[in-house]
């Protein structure tokens, strides 16, 4: 379960401050599948960061799975971020000059579970999302869907809890997004709990519950 | 362990992706490290070939020198008139610890013969008994004995670089050869020393050795620039030392305008030269090291900000900081150990090509190898170490919106 409570989050650039989440507070059930909707600068991308890990609150804390993030040091937090989420993002963020597996891999070099055979596990994803075929191309050699699928895969190979992906099919023709979303509602069907940062009204619309935000704060839930 | 070797893996790719950049910044180390072993492996023969002159010379010998060497005049406070005399030879010749003693003067001028003339050799006055005394060993003919002195006789021994240059291929003994216009006779040539070298000493080969009588005659001075002695043991070689310069203070009434210095002291003296000098050559290269390893830092920085993106993506999977600077400072050692590596095959290749042109044996020193290679790996800690620690310090978030 993720829960956030009363989360501010306070940028400052040079004498102004701006509150790109204001007091948001939203419990998700493990298991659910959340679209975030809202306008740029509404504070989604923020709130996604802010479960994941990538950042700390300015106040407020998010507990997951009873683990409270705003208490957790750096190290503990990239352990956190290894583990428990798998992050998609909108410009599929793939390391370039390295291959589709290569890529898949990465999270498994961080890991501190023992045991793990690294390319059985990246075969595995990489065949679950289609593209078994494709382990030796480099990014620059995909097109922008299949990237977007071993950027799925990366997400997936450690076994994560959580799926984030901020915008994952704002990059991709809507047919191709449309096919990337379903992978996503295909992962919530086998118990992944995913939240999706979209603009799309549409595929929001798949999702079994979706918040708004505006101006950095909860609208509808 | 483990992130040590896929640090490794990334590290490699990494810089194997930018192949000329990275030749380019591990050349620059390679020089830097290349200057370094060579300057070093040059002192460190030097060195060596000074002390095995020493300990050529022969064995157990004390030498009397005019001036105070110990009183920071160095070697150039024996410069000009002699304070030893005579009467401190004879005085020497009585001390309990002695075996043998040769008194030694030194004539300016140019030595001619029938066919050839040179200025460069060293004529040297000697009392009898340097044969005995010094490791010069005769290829053919005789020393000068008592009798020359008693005759002050017009008789020379060459050493075999003197010969050459007078003589050619020609024989040199019984040959008249001319010194400040009167004639000698060649009575004796010696072996040739394998040590051409020469440190404030005589070079042996180009000695042309005369009667100190007979210098003393034809140049009008009674100088005596050195006094040699041996030993009868080595354990009597400091006892000797003490004997002399209680004999020579006495003689010179308390003053002590005279040095007295066994072998090992000169090789000490000569250390501490050598050290200043290797020390001069060392830091002289460590300025092109140093130069090398700003190029490495340059790289680094470069390729940090350059994949900026990449160490936000990692630390969203799970990389912390700690990984991230492991990462980028193993890339610099790798660079800089490489460079090392290249330096190191470029240095036995190249000693074993200039030791067959050098005028003084160079030789493949262990010692410089290890240094290097260790020096490389430290150079590239100390340049990585701020590159890394930049990019094990970037926010994650911010890392990934980077363009």
């Amino acid at each position: 379960m993720i829960e956030v409570n009363q989360v501010l989050k306070t940028y400052k650039t040079g004498e102004t401050t701006f509150n790109a989440l204001n007091a948001v507070s939203l419990k998700i059930e493990t298991g659910e599948f959340v679209a975030i909707l809202g306008a740029s600068g509404s504070g989604k991308s923020t709130l996604m960061h802010l479960i994941g890990g990538l950042d700390h609150p300015t106040s407020g804390n998010i507990v997951i799975d009873e683990q409270d993030l705003s208490k957790m040091k750096d190290g503990k937090l990239a352990g956190f971020r290894n583990e428990k989420v798998g992050f998609v993002f909108q410009f599929f963020n793939l390391l370039q000059g390295t291959s589709a597996l290569d890529n898949v891999i990465t999270p498994l070099i961080y890991t501190r579970k023992k045991g793990i055979s690294r390319r059985s596990k990246a075969l595995e994803v990489m065949t679950a999302v289609g593209l078994e075929k494709k382990l030796k191309n480099r990014p620059n050699q995909l097109s922008g869907g299949e990237q977007q699928r071993v950027a799925i895969a990366r997400a997936l190979v450690n076994d994560p809890e959580i799926i984030l992906a901020d915008e994952p099919t704002g990059n991709l023709d809507s047919k191709t997004g449309e096919q990337i979303f379903n992978l996503l509602v295909d992962l919530n069907k086998q118990g992944k709990t995913v939240l999706v940062v979209t603009h799309d009204q549409d595929l929001a619309s798949k999702a079994s519950r979706t918040i708004r935000l505006k101006d950095g704060e909860i609208v509808s839930s | 362990m483990k992130i040590l070797v896929d640090s490794y893996k990334i590290a490699v790719s990494s810089l194997w992706s930018k192949k000329a950049r990275t030749g380019l910044s591990i050349l620059g180390v390679v020089i830097g490290i290349l200057t370094i072993s060579s300057l070093l492996s040059i002192a460190l023969g030097v060195r060596n070939q000074v002390e095995s002159a020493i300990n050529d010379l022969g064995s157990n010998l004390v030498i009397v020198m005019p001036g105070n060497v110990d009183e920071g005049g160095g070697f150039s406070s024996g410069i000009g008139a002699s304070t030893l005399t005579e009467n401190d030879f004879e005085s020497i010749k009585q001390v309990p610890s002695l075996k043998d003693a040769t008194m030694a003067t030194l004539v300016t001028g140019t030595v001619k013969s029938s066919f050839d003339s040179s200025p460069s050799l060293l004529i040297y006055g000697s009392s009898p008994g340097l044969g005995g005394l010094s490791n010069l060993e005769l290829s053919e003919g005789r020393y000068n004995d008592q009798d020359d002195e008693n005759r002050k006789a017009r008789i020379a021994i060459l050493g075999s670089k003197a010969a050459t240059e007078l003589f050619g291929t020609r024989a040199p003994l019984e040959q008249t050869i001319e010194i400040r216009g009167e004639k000698f006779t060649v009575v004796g040539v010696l072996q040739a020393e394998a040590s051409e070298f020469s440190f404030g000493g005589p070079d042996l080969n180009s000695l042309v050795i005369i009667p100190i009588e007979t210098a003393w005659e034809i140049t009008g001075i009674k100088q005596i620039f050195r006094i040699n002695l041996q030993a009868t043991s080595s354990e009597t070689v400091e006892s000797l030392k003490e004997e002399v310069e209680e004999v020579l203070l006495e003689n010179h009434k308390g003053e002590k305008d005279f040095s007295v210095l066994s072998q090992d002291d000169l090789l000490g003296i000569i250390g501490d030269v050598l050290n200043v000098l290797t020390a001069m050559l060392a830091s002289i290269a460590a300025i092109s090291l140093l130069v090398g390893g700003i190029g490495i830092m340059n790289i680094m920085l470069v390729s940090v900000s350059e994949r900026t993106r990449e160490i936000g993506i990692r630390k969203a999977v799970g990389a912390t900081s700690g990984t991230i600077l492991i990462q980028f400072l193993i890339e610099s050692i790798i660079l800089t150990f490489i460079a090392g590596i290249i330096a190191m095959i470029i240095y036995v290749v190249g000693v074993s090509i200039a030791s067959n042109y050098s005028p003084f044996p160079i030789e493949l020193n262990p010692f410089v190898i290890l240094l290097s290679l260790g020096f490389s790996i430290l150079v590239g800690i100390i340049f990585g170490i701020v590159p890394a620690f930049g990019a094990s310090r970037k926010d994650p978030i911010e890392a990934l919106r980077y363009e």
